[in-house]
């Protein structure tokens, strides 16, 4: 399954909107690829997200990739290190 | 809610306790009922509901009504019912019908039902019923400021009833949450026809403060009339002020523990921390561990609420616990296993990204572990070369059991340590893809000269920042002694 996250910004303001939007509960495929191509900016509560997104998809089996990753975005995934447990590709940049 | 809304009602009955309890369901649920009760068929046109005792009107004396009035409800005893009787009620146009010994929540949706068919002939009384069903309070006054009307919300949160405030001054509602300024300025706003947006502060009939996020409207109608809308919000403001007085007390917890500036002659550590919302979630650590042996460390806790507050007081004392013998990877393992329990157990995700260093001048040598922070710098005081201590593990509290071991970089010189959150780099860089070292060099260097003092006076008097800023310094000498000053 593909869901291309709509928020410009991944901020503890807009979590629970993206949360319910994209549902994790009815999400029954091997793969969540979350498509970032709109997202520009990502605060340290968007990473605590994708943490927890991983860890809850884990408990289900189910992978994460995460894909259209704007250079600016990539940048926090790689000084987390959190490239080196997701599949995440860079993509478009601004 | 207006005073002129009124049903009129005619209640065609001698039973007494019926009479009685009727009277008393209408006027506790407010319902704009007006009953007249009679036994003469008078003036029936006028009359918006019939209901009518069977003791004293048959099905047969229903022909005389069932053309002069809107809508007629019928009163039965437990043995009026058997199918043939009730198709003749409703074969003779009545509306409903109910039991003397009614179940009061059933008649009252009864009664509001029909309150609405009546009303929606009328579009004033349609737009009542619209606005006592909304949950915030509105208010309408006229230009002299007494109330005209008010709606259902108004009057719950209120407390007041209908008559004991309409035709009156909201003046009854004031605490002494305002000054006198308070009122001028809003009434100053709207009586130049602007919008005015606040927060009233009301006290309610039975002496409890009420909050209210509101807004004035002027409306310009044959006069000028004032709406306005408030949205209760005294829950809110009681958890806020509850949430203010932990992060209080976290706040004074937490500065126990930060550490003092340190200088002798062969180190000297110095820091800020500027705090997004005065509780954030970045901490500096330094202290001696040896003769010569010195610990510092910077995390930074995702999110800036009390519970990375709290998170980070127990991260405190395990960095505070830290003792030379141990390896930096062992404190890093127990950071991580305890972050990475709580995140499993818990409803919400906490990470800490970070750097902890161990500056041995005995032995000449730096050890250091990144997890997942932005690069320590450490530039050599006197050619200004740069080594980064760049990330070497994952940030803490994504997976559990993980081995952490440290770099150890040669000391030969003296050094300036920079230990800073991201959000200090994002102050001063947007876009920090490629940072080379000539752009660290700006950033903290004027010439030679380390530009600590300057960051910190510039960035401590923001009045508004969009993440924590942190920076430590630490300068230190080779195991000669170098003169730090």
């Amino acid at each position: 399954m593909i869901y291309q996250i709509q928020q410009e910004k991944i901020i503890s303001s807009m979590i629970n909107r993206i949360n319910q939007e994209l549902n994790l509960d009815n999400i029954d495929q091997s793969i969540l690829i979350l498509d970032f191509s709109k997202v520009n900016f990502m605060d340290s509560e968007g990473i605590s997200w994708i943490v927890d997104i991983l860890n809850t998809l884990d408990k289900k089996g189910i992978g994460l990739k995460i894909i259209n990753v704007k250079k600016e975005v990539y940048k926090i995934f790689e000084i987390t290190m959190l490239d080196t447990i997701i599949d995440i590709k860079l993509g478009i940049s601004l | 809610m207006k005073k002129n809304l009124k049903i009129r009602t005619k209640l065609l009955s001698k039973n007494r306790t019926f009479n009685e309890r009727l009277t008393q369901l209408i006027q506790e649920n407010n319902i704009p009922i007006e009953i007249e009760y009679s036994i003469e068929l008078e003036a029936l046109e006028e009359i918006d509901i019939v209901i009518i005792d069977k003791n004293y009107y048959s099905t047969l004396g229903l022909s005389k009504i069932n053309n002069k009035t809107k809508y007629i409800m019928y009163l039965l005893d437990q043995e009026d019912y058997n199918f043939q009787f009730i198709k003749g009620l409703y074969e003779n146009k009545v509306f409903d019908i109910f039991h003397s010994h009614f179940i009061p929540k059933s008649l009252e949706r009864k009664l509001w039902a029909l309150v609405k068919l009546i009303s929606e002939d009328d579009t004033d009384q349609l737009l009542d019923i619209i606005l006592d069903s909304i949950e915030d309070s509105i208010a309408i006054t006229n230009d002299q400021g007494i109330l005209e009307y008010v709606n259902k919300g108004f009057l719950k949160t209120s407390g007041y009833e209908l008559n004991e405030v309409i035709d009156k001054n909201p003046r009854v509602l004031k605490s002494d949450g305002h000054t006198a300024g308070f009122y001028k300025e809003l009434w100053r706003t709207i009586t130049r026809g602007d919008i005015w947006h606040g927060n009233f502060i009301n006290l309610s009939k039975s002496g409890n403060l009420v909050y209210e996020k509101a807004t004035v409207y002027p409306i310009d109608l044959s006069s000028r009339k004032y709406l306005k809308i408030g949205h209760n919000i005294t829950k809110e403001r009681f958890l806020e002020n509850k949430v203010r007085l932990s992060m209080s007390l976290a706040k004074s917890v937490l500065s126990t523990s930060a550490p003092n500036a340190f200088q002798n002659s062969h180190i000297k550590f110095n820091y800020f921390v500027k705090y997004m919302n005065e509780l954030g979630g970045d901490f500096i650590w330094f202290n001696q561990i040896g003769k010569k042996k010195y610990f510092t460390a910077l995390i930074d806790v995702t999110g800036h609420d009390l519970s990375s507050t709290l998170i980070l007081m127990t991260i405190i004392s395990f960095i505070k616990e830290y003792k030379a013998v141990e390896a930096l990877g062992t404190l890093t393992e127990r950071i991580n296993n305890y972050l990475t329990d709580f995140n499993k157990k818990s409803d919400i995700v906490k990470l800490i990204s970070g750097i902890f260093c161990l500056i041995n001048l005995e032995n000449s040598y730096l050890e250091y572990i990144n997890a997942g922070h932005p690069s320590g710098l450490v530039f050599d005081k006197e050619t200004l070369k740069l080594t980064e201590l760049r990330r070497n593990t994952l940030l803490l509290g994504v997976r559990d059991n993980l081995s952490y071991k440290s770099i150890v970089l040669p000391i030969n010189g003296t050094f300036d340590l920079l230990l800073y959150s991201d959000g200090l780099l994002e102050h001063y860089i947007d876009n920090y893809e490629e940072i080379t070292p000539k752009i660290y060099q700006d950033i903290f260097y004027d010439g030679k000269t380390l530009k600590f003092s300057k960051i910190k006076n510039e960035l401590m008097s923001k009045d508004y920042i969009e993440d924590d800023l942190s920076l430590a310094h630490i300068r230190f000498g080779s195991i000669g002694g170098t003169d730090v000053n």
